[in-house]
């Protein structure tokens, strides 16, 4: 009846395929009833020519004998198998994240209560810290003015509390990381490959076991998608960093004796700081790109009104929404850029 | 008189020491003692031999140079005795330690409180000032900056960098951050001090100051040096014992002295072929040693003076004898200006013909 | 060119509480059985995500009765699908769950639920609540949603007769989402589920059909 048959045939696998089963409750496809009906007597396909061949296939297999699993079974295995560890998985990493979930919630609360004559001016106070220029301060002051005052300050500190948790959880996580990266090649091969994956797996599909293991309600969900997604870059740069420390500096700290400790903290973090610090810069920026994505497992901020925007082709709030976006962005990377300048002036100086 | 080799203490002594890079190290050490080359070793084996049974008593006291041409294993040896690099086989002995069988921590008081070390590529930390590097081994022990800071001053001044320290090392010129590198190594107070080609990325000129420069400290604090140099100009004027290296083998070692007027092999002959021995063979190496006051004395001289300060003397004159006299006004020796004059020939050459250059 | 509404009595939205929940618990199946026993359906009211028209009626309703008064969260779903997992998860695992859904959908055809009484049907009141600045919300539960089959004039020109078929194809809210449920629980695809829909429903269908063409069918089907 089918292209393969032949193959069953040949390797006396008939009888285990078995008959097609009649049980009305089973999924049956438009053709299959046809073919039935078509019923009895001549049912030999047409002969297929070579160049309507289709590949072997589990489907096309599965035409020829029943037994032989469609590739749906696959996905619907893996599903399974992922369903059965889930309990064990959920055992183990919810409690392990919860600290997110506070750490999120709290800091969403904290930056709403907060009056806004108190944030700006801490958020003024950092950007000073950090970067100790005029300039960028008037710009920092005037951007979140701007957004204050087209009523979307509650959403763009939203996604500012956001990012500033998921970052400093990056950075917690990504640098230790990096540095035991740096410090052996096979874990270093390991790692790569996962990373590597990370940033090129689209969000959606890590958010689905997400979803799966956690309550939707938790803010660590999203929290989770972005660490996930933005710790790459410092974790990769951190690594850079201090593998490119010069080996002549590393050899002399050796020289005179410096514990592993000692070197770590007094030559190698040091000098890989500037690495560390652009690897920063682009954690921040791609959580600001998954805030978005992050808006579709409930995150709060502006994306929920450029998810708004989509939905319902509201155009103004979307671009709005956007552009407030992008003000965040450019602020952001400003403030770690002036930051990471002030350390080279300092390292060459 | 002086303290002959023999009479001082050997601080550290190289023994036996193989070094062979590759994968199986053991199993082409095998091979090595078996007497197959290094050429060999590598065309058969895959392995570089690093070095090859190295043997060198290191006196207490004394400038030790190291020297060989590029490959030929010097950066290897140096960076054994603060076990930098780890040997294949054999011993490196200090104070009368075998320091190949120290733990971590012995090892790193070794290398805070007896072994500093000077890099050819200064390798200052960047991030600290010239001040904290200077202090660098004394902030290892655990030292506060309130403490170590007059040690670090004195020292930088003592290099000439009193006024640069608190600027960072990128500020300085080559010649001044070797002078850092070097209060870095003083200012741990180490005695035993560790130079690998300290000063050949410097230039001439500054090369030559930091020779006077490290001469003069020596004078004053004499430390055990080991010192690795390619130039063999640098390696006379320094070293009290010179150990020349060739495909990660001693060739010779002697007093430099010694090696010029007698030298071991064809290699060292050509070695040694370029300089101007006048200017660094010295009156003791060419007298005939005697007490016996001779007639005809044209004046005296002294043992360590250079030949070319006789020839100065004598005006080019060849025929004259001068008495070689001590710091007390003893005579020491007879000097003929015709053995003089031998001496400037290298030995080899004339005996064998072999200068390849010459032959050229 | 609308031809029929085509689900009987058409698509169902409102909030709900799983079925295992309103047996434990009858209160709960009214609005002020649920403000009085937040805890008992978990603390949360599961809204809709922004931009949908759900969430502008929930929002008002939400305002109209004061609902948080009541010391239940609001908790604004990011999409669909996350609104899905949460009545789903909680559904599997026997826990509480309040929330918006609508139907006919996967989830309500596989997941028995309770519909919460708001209070009556009051149109003019819900049109009010379908407006974001609507000044006073009022209290008005979901009316039923018409679903229309809906065809172009060209096609009921060149295709009579399959307009007339599509005029009298209509089943029941409730069949609709047990196929629904049926198709997600085989993995089975659209056309494995009519398939099955034609094996298994022929008294919803026969009613559809000119007496030759049920015939044709009928034998079609037997022959199997
Ligand atoms: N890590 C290593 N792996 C393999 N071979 C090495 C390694 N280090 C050194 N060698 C080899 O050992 C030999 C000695 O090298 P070394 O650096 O000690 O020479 P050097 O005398 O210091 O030369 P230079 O004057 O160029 O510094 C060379 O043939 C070199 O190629
Ligand atoms: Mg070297």
């Amino acid at each position: 009846m089918a292209t393969y048959d032949f193959v069953f045939d040949a390797l006396g696998l008939r009888g285990w395929c078995g008959e097609a089963s009649t049980d009305t409750d089973a999924p049956m496809s438009m053709d299959e009833l046809l073919a039935q009906s078509g019923g009895g007597g001549g049912g030999a396909a047409p002969a297929v020519s070579l160049w309507e061949l289709p590949f072997p296939s589990m489907d096309a297999l599965n035409d020829a004998c029943a037994a032989f699993p469609q590739s749906r079974e696959l996905t619907q295995g893996l599903e399974r198998g992922f369903l059965n560890a889930k309990d064990a998985m959920s055992f183990v990493l919810d409690p392990l994240t919860q600290p997110l979930s506070w750490a999120l919630e709290s800091a969403l609360y904290g930056i709403l209560t907060t009056p806004w004559w108190i944030v700006i001016p801490i958020l003024m106070a950092i950007t000073w810290f950090v970067s100790r220029s005029w300039g960028l301060l008037a710009f920092v002051t005037l951007s979140i003015a701007g957004l204050a005052f087209i009523d979307h300050y509650d959403y763009a500190m939203q996604t500012l509390a956001i990012i500033f948790v998921c970052a400093f959880i990056c950075v917690l996580i990504g640098v230790p990381i990096g540095i035991a990266m740096s410090r052996s090649d096979s874990f270093q091969n390991g790692a790569i490959p996962v990373l590597d994956m990370l940033q090129t797996l689209p969000p959606f599909v890590y958010l689905i076991p997400l979803i799966f293991l956690f309550s939707v309600t938790e803010p660590k969900l999203y929290g989770i998608a972005i660490i996930l997604y933005a710790i790459v870059p410092v974790i990769r740069l951190t690594n850079l960093g201090i593998r490119m420390v010069d080996p002549h500096v590393m050899e002399a700290a050796e020289a005179f004796g410096m514990t592993r400790r000692q070197k770590l903290y007094g030559v190698q973090i040091p000098l890989a700081l500037p690495n560390i610090m652009a690897g920063v810069n682009q954690t921040i920026m791609m959580s600001l790109a998954m805030v978005v994505i992050a808006s579709l497992v409930s995150a709060p901020g502006l994306g929920v009104l450029v998810l708004r925007g989509i939905r319902n082709l509201e155009l103004g709030v979307g671009l709005v929404a956007g552009l407030g976006i992008v003000i965040l962005a450019v602020i952001l990377d400003r403030v770690t850029k002036a930051s990471l300048a002030r350390i080279n002036a300092q390292q060459k100086s | 008189m002086k303290q002959t080799r023999d009479d001082k203490r050997t601080t550290v002594e190289i023994r036996h020491l193989y070094k062979i890079f590759g994968d199986d190290p053991k199993g082409a050490l095998a091979h090595v003692e078996a007497g197959m080359s290094k050429t060999e070793i590598l065309k058969e084996h895959n392995h570089v031999v690093g070095l090859n049974d190295i043997n060198v008593e290191v006196k207490d006291g004394d400038i030790t140079v190291m020297m060989g041409l590029s490959g030929s294993g010097k950066s290897t040896l140096i960076r054994h005795l603060n076990r930098l690099i780890e040997p294949t086989a054999g011993e490196v002995v200090v104070d009368g330690d075998d320091i190949m069988a120290y733990g971590d921590e012995a090892l790193r008081r070794l290398r805070r409180e007896k072994m500093s070390m000077v890099f050819q590529n200064f390798a200052l930390f960047p991030h600290r000032t010239v001040l904290e590097n200077a202090a660098l081994a004394l902030a290892v022990r655990g030292v506060k900056r309130a403490d170590y800071e007059d040690e670090a001053r004195r020292w930088l001044d003592r290099v000439g960098l009193g006024g640069n320290a608190d600027q960072y090392p990128s500020a300085l010129s080559g010649g001044m951050q070797q002078r850092v590198g070097l209060a870095r190594a003083l200012t741990s107070n180490a005695p035993i001090m560790l130079m690998d080609e300290a000063f050949s990325a410097l230039d001439p000129l500054i090369r030559t100051d930091m020779q006077d420069l490290l001469l003069e400290l020596q004078a004053e604090l004499s430390k055990t040096v080991v010192f690795i140099s390619h130039d063999l100009d640098e390696a006379l004027k320094l070293a009290d014992h010179l150990v020349i290296l060739k495909d990660g083998y001693v060739v010779q070692q002697d007093e430099p002295q010694a090696i010029l007027m007698n030298p071991g092999d064809d290699y060292i002959i050509d070695f040694i072929s370029d300089i101007n021995r006048a200017r660094v063979l010295r009156v003791r190496s060419v007298m005939r040693a005697t007490a016996q006051p001779q007639p005809n004395v044209a004046g005296q001289v002294h043992p360590e003076d250079t030949l070319e300060k006789v020839i100065a003397i004598s005006g080019g004159e060849t025929g004259l004898r001068y008495a070689v006299t001590d710091d007390e006004g003893r005579q020491v020796g007879i000097l003929e200006m015709q053995d003089l004059v031998r001496a400037l020939v290298p030995t080899g050459a004339s005996e064998s013909g072999m200068r390849t250059r010459a032959s050229a | 060119m609308r031809v029929n509404e085509v689900l009987v009595p058409g698509g169902v939205e409102g909030w709900w509480i799983p079925t295992y929940l309103a047996e434990e618990h009858p209160e709960l199946t009214t609005l002020e059985g649920i403000m009085e026993n937040p805890d008992l359906v978990g603390g949360t009211f599961n809204n809709c995500p922004d931009g949908w028209g759900c969430r502008v009626v929930n929002d008002n309703l939400i305002r109209a009765i004061d609902l948080e008064s009541s010391g239940l969260d609001v908790f604004n779903h990011g999409s669909g699908e996350t609104l899905a997992t949460s009545m789903a998860s909680a559904y599997e695992n026997e826990e509480p769950w309040f929330g918006y859904y609508w139907g006919p959908t996967v989830p309500l055809g596989q997941y028995d639920m309770t519909k919460v009484e708001i209070g009556e049907v009051d149109p003019e009141v819900h049109a009010r609540n379908q407006n974001p600045d609507s000044d006073n919300p009022g209290v008005s539960d979901f009316p039923a949603a018409p679903i229309l089959t809906s065809v172009t004039a060209d096609l009921a020109d060149r295709e009579p007769q399959v307009v007339e078929f599509l005029g009298k194809m209509e089943w029941e809210t409730d069949t609709m989402s047990s196929l629904l449920a049926w198709m997600e629980e085989n993995n089975a695809n659209a056309e494995e589920t009519a398939v099955y829909f034609l094996r298994n429903y022929q008294d919803t269908w026969s009613g559809w059909l000119n007496d030759a063409a049920r015939e044709n069918l009928s034998a079609l089907l037997q022959q199997g």
